[in-house]
C-alpha cells in the first residue's frame, strides 16, 4: 500500500468514512465567476471541500488559482456566484456577520506575510490579544504550543527579518493556527523551499491535518506537494477558464481522459512547442 | 451548582461542580472550550477552587464534546493550580479530539519554559556594549564615506560621458521633485514674505521707515529663507520619497538584482536623483525669492501705505547680485544634501516595512538638521567675504 493511500485511511479516521457527497460541505463555491475589472479569468465554478480533506486547486501558471483563493477568502468581490463557508455567504457578508466568517479560517500567504515589526511569538499572539479575552500568561502558553506544533521552539523571540524561507511559513502557519480555525487555506506553500523544507511542510501539513482534523485548502502547482498531501484536488485551465478535473490526484494522474491533465500530472511540455 | 459561560454559539461551555464526600471537589465540564471563550473558563475554575475547601480535584471531561489548544491551556492552568495547593489531580475520560494534538506537544516544556528560549540572550555588559557601538559608528562611516565616494565618481563619470545618464529617469525625478513641488513652494514662500513684512513693518514704522520693509523682505528672503524653506520643503517631499523609493527596492532585493545585472545602483538610481535636485533646487530657490519678495509686496501695498513702484525701486536698491547668488550658491549645496541623505538612508534600509519607515524619517530628519547646520557655515562664511 502506498504511502499517501495510508495517509488517507489514516484521514478517514478523523474525517469520517463516509463518502466526501454524503457530508456537508464546509465550503461551497457556487456559479463563482472571477476576474479583474471587465475580464473575467475563471467563469461558472462549481465544487465543495468537505470538513477534514485536504483540498488542493492545481493548475499552470495563469490560470487563476490565486484569484480563486483570494474570492474564497473574501479578499475579492466576484463577478459572479457565490462562496459559503460553514454555509454563510462570505460574498457580501458585513460587519460581525464577516468576522464570524473570518475567524473560521486561517491563511497562510506564500511569503508568511508576518509583521515585520514584531517578533515572531507578538505575530501569533496577534489575534489572540484582539478577539479573545485571554490573559498574558494563557496567550504565551497558546504562542508556545503553537511554535511547538510547527518545531520552531524558542524561536518566539525573533524577527521576521531573522528567519529563513522556510521557518518563515512556518511561523506564518503558527499565526494562521492562533484561533484554532476549522479551515486553513495555503497559498503556494511549497514555493521558494528546498525538496527537503517542502517536504518537511508537506509533513507538518498532513500532522496537522490527522491531528486536529483542520481542513486544508491549498493552492499549488508542486507536484510532489500535491502528490504527498491531497485527498482531492480540482484542476484549473487558463484557455477553458474552468474546472477541467476534479478527483483523487493519483487516480487523475494515471486515468485522466483530458490529456491537458495527464500532461500537467507528468511534467509533459505544452502542445504548442512540441 | 451550575455555571454556564456565555458564548456566541449554541454550544456553551458549563461547569458544574461540588464537593464529595471524601473531601474531593468534583467538577464536570460539558459543551465545548474553545479559545472564543477567553478567560471566562480559567476564572470561573479559579473561583471554585478558591471558594471551596477540599482535599483533592476531579474534573470530568465525559460530557465535554469539542475543544481547540485553549483546552491545553486551561489543562496547564489546572495543573498548575493544583500543584500550588497540593491537591491531587484526577481526570475522568479523555477531551475529545485532543489526543493528536497532545502527541504533538511537549507539556512539560509548556508548563515549564526555559527562560532563555524566550527572553532571548541575557543582555550584553557595558564594555561590550561600547565595543559594538563603536564598531557599528566605523561601520557606518565606511558605509557613507563609500557612498559619497561613489556618488562623486559617478557625477564626475556622468559630466564626462553625458550618454551614461538615464534621460527617461532624469526627466520623471524632474517632473517628480520639481515641477510637482510648484504648488506647495510657491504658497509657503508667498506666506514666509507677508509673514516676514508683518514682522519687519512693527518695528519699522516707530521710526516711519516703512520703506525698508523691502530692504528687509528682500536680503532675508533671497539670502536665507528662499533657500532654507525650499530646502527643508523638498527634504520632507522628495529627501524621504528616494529614501522610500530605495528602501522598499532594498528589501525586494531590486537593489541586488541591479547589482547582479552588472549595473551600478548608484548611478542608476542616485545619479537621476541627484542631477534633477542639482538642477530644480536651484530654480525653485529663485523662484521662492521671488514669490517672498511678492508676498512682502501685497502687505506693503496693502497695510504700510507704499507703492508697488517705490517697493520695487527699494528692493532693487536693496537686493543685490551677490545676495541672491549667495543663496543660489546655498541651494546647491542643500541639493547634494536632500538627494544624498535620501539616497543614503535608503541603500542603509535593512530588514522589512518598518526599516522602510524608519528610513524615510532618517531621511528627512537628518536633511533637515545637516540643511540648517550647512545654512550657518554659509552665513558666516559670506559674513567675512
Amino acid at each position: 500500500m502506498s504511502e499517501r493511500t495510508e495517509e488517507a485511511q489514516a484521514l478517514s479516521v478523523h474525517g469520517g468514512s463516509m463518502h466526501p457527497e454524503d457530508r456537508t460541505p464546509l465550503i461551497e463555491v457556487r456559479h463563482l465567476t472571477a476576474g479583474y475589472g471587465e475580464t473575467p479569468i475563471l467563469e461558472d465554478l462549481n465544487f465543495s471541500v468537505y470538513p477534514g480533506e485536504i483540498f488542493v486547486v492545481l493548475g499552470g501558471s495563469g490560470c487563476g488559482k490565486s484569484t480563486l483563493l483570494k474570492h474564497m477568502i473574501g479578499l475579492l468581490p466576484p463577478m459572479g456566484g457565490n462562496v459559503f463557508i460553514g454555509g454563510e455567504e462570505i460574498t457580501g457578508a458585513e460587519d460581525s456577520a464577516r468576522d464570524r466568517i473570518l475567524r473560521r479560517f486561517g491563511v497562510l500567504y506564500q511569503s508568511g506575510a508576518l509583521l515585520s515589526s514584531m517578533t515572531v511569538a507578538e505575530n501569533i499572539a496577534l489575534p489572540l490579544e484582539e478577539f479573545t479575552s485571554l490573559e498574558r500568561d494563557q496567550i504565551d502558553l497558546l504562542v508556545r504550543m503553537k511554535l511547538q506544533l510547527v518545531s520552531m521552539d524558542g524561536s518566539g523571540s525573533l524577527l521576521p527579518s531573522e528567519l529563513s524561507g522556510g521557518m518563515r511559513k512556518r511561523a506564518g502557519l503558527a499565526r494562521a493556527m492562533a484561533m484554532d480555525p476549522e479551515i486553513l487555506f495555503f497559498d503556494e506553500p511549497s514555493a521558494g523551499l528546498d525538496p527537503v523544507t517542502s517536504a518537511d511542510l508537506d509533513a507538518l501539513i498532513l500532522e496537522l491535518n490527522r491531528a486536529l482534523g483542520t481542513t486544508m485548502v491549498l493552492v499549488t502547482h508542486e507536484l510532489q506537494s500535491i502528490m504527498n498531501t491531497a485527498t482531492r484536488v480540482i484542476m484549473l485551465d487558463r484557455e477553458s477558464r474552468g474546472i477541467i478535473a476534479e478527483g483523487d490526484p493519483h487516480a487523475l494522474k494515471a486515468n485522466a481522459p483530458d490529456p491537458r491533465v495527464r500532461d500537467f500530472f507528468q511534467r509533459k511540455p505544452s502542445l504548442r512547442r512540441r | 451548582m451550575i455555571e454556564t459561560l456565555p458564548r456566541d454559539k449554541a454550544d456553551r461551555l458549563s461547569l458544574r461542580h461540588g464537593v464529595d464526600t471524601d473531601g474531593t471537589l468534583e467538577i464536570v465540564l460539558s459543551g465545548s472550550l474553545t479559545v472564543q471563550d477567553g478567560k471566562a473558563p480559567f476564572l470561573s475554575f479559579q473561583k471554585v477552587l478558591t471558594a471551596a475547601s477540599c482535599r483533592g480535584v476531579r474534573i470530568d471531561l465525559k460530557n465535554l464534546h469539542h475543544v481547540d489548544s485553549a483546552w491545553i491551556a486551561f489543562l496547564a492552568s489546572v495543573t498548575r493550580a493544583c500543584r500550588e495547593r497540593n491537591l491531587p489531580l484526577e481526570l475522568l475520560g479523555d477531551a475529545p479530539k485532543i489526543q493528536g494534538l497532545l502527541q504533538m506537544l511537549d507539556m512539560d516544556a509548556l508548563e515549564a519554559p526555559s527562560p532563555a528560549s524566550q527572553a532571548g540572550p541575557s543582555p550584553p555588559g557595558f564594555f561590550v556594549r561600547v565595543g559594538e557601538h563603536t564598531l557599528d559608528v566605523l561601520r557606518h562611516a565606511h558605509f557613507i564615506l563609500a557612498f559619497v565616494g561613489e556618488t562623486v565618481l559617478a557625477l564626475l563619470s556622468a559630466l564626462r560621458r553625458p550618454r551614461q545618464i538615464r534621460l527617461g529617469d532624469l526627466m520623471t525625478a524632474l517632473q517628480r521633485n520639481g515641477v510637482n513641488a510648484l504648488p506647495i513652494i510657491t504658497l509657503i514662500n508667498f506666506l514666509v514674505g507677508v509673514v516676514l513684512a508683518f514682522q519687519a513693518a512693527i518695528q519699522l514704522s516707530q521710526f516711519g521707515a516703512n520703506i525698508y520693509v523691502a530692504n528687509l523682505v528682500g536680503i532675508a528672503q533671497t539670502r536665507e529663507f528662499g533657500p532654507m524653506i525650499t530646502a527643508i520643503i523638498l527634504a520632507g517631499r522628495s529627501g524621504s520619497a528616494f529614501a522610500a523609493e530605495i528602501g522598499s527596492m532594498k528589501v525586494n532585493e531590486e537593489v541586488d538584482a541591479l547589482t547582479t545585472m552588472g549595473l551600478s545602483p548608484v548611478r542608476f538610481l542616485v545619479l537621476p536623483k541627484m542631477l534633477a535636485m542639482l538642477i530644480a533646487m536651484p530654480i525653485l530657490t529663485c523662484y521662492a525669492d521671488l514669490l517672498g519678495i511678492l508676498g512682502g509686496l501685497v502687505v506693503a501695498v496693502t497695510g504700510l501705505d507704499l507703492t508697488l513702484q517705490g517697493y520695487l525701486i527699494q528692493t532693487r536698491k536693496a537686493v543685490g547680485l551677490f545676495d541672491v547668488f549667495s543663496g543660489l550658491s546655498k541651494s546647491f549645496a542643500f541639493a547634494f544634501i536632500v538627494s544624498g541623505i535620501g539616497c543614503l538612508r535608503g541603500f542603509q534600509t535593512r530588514g522589512g516595512a518598518d526599516s522602510v519607515g524608519q528610513a524615510a524619517t532618517s531621511a528627512v530628519v537628518s536633511g533637515i538638521f545637516l540643511i540648517i547646520l550647512v545654512d550657518a557655515v554659509f552665513t558666516v562664511i559670506f559674513q567675512y567675504v
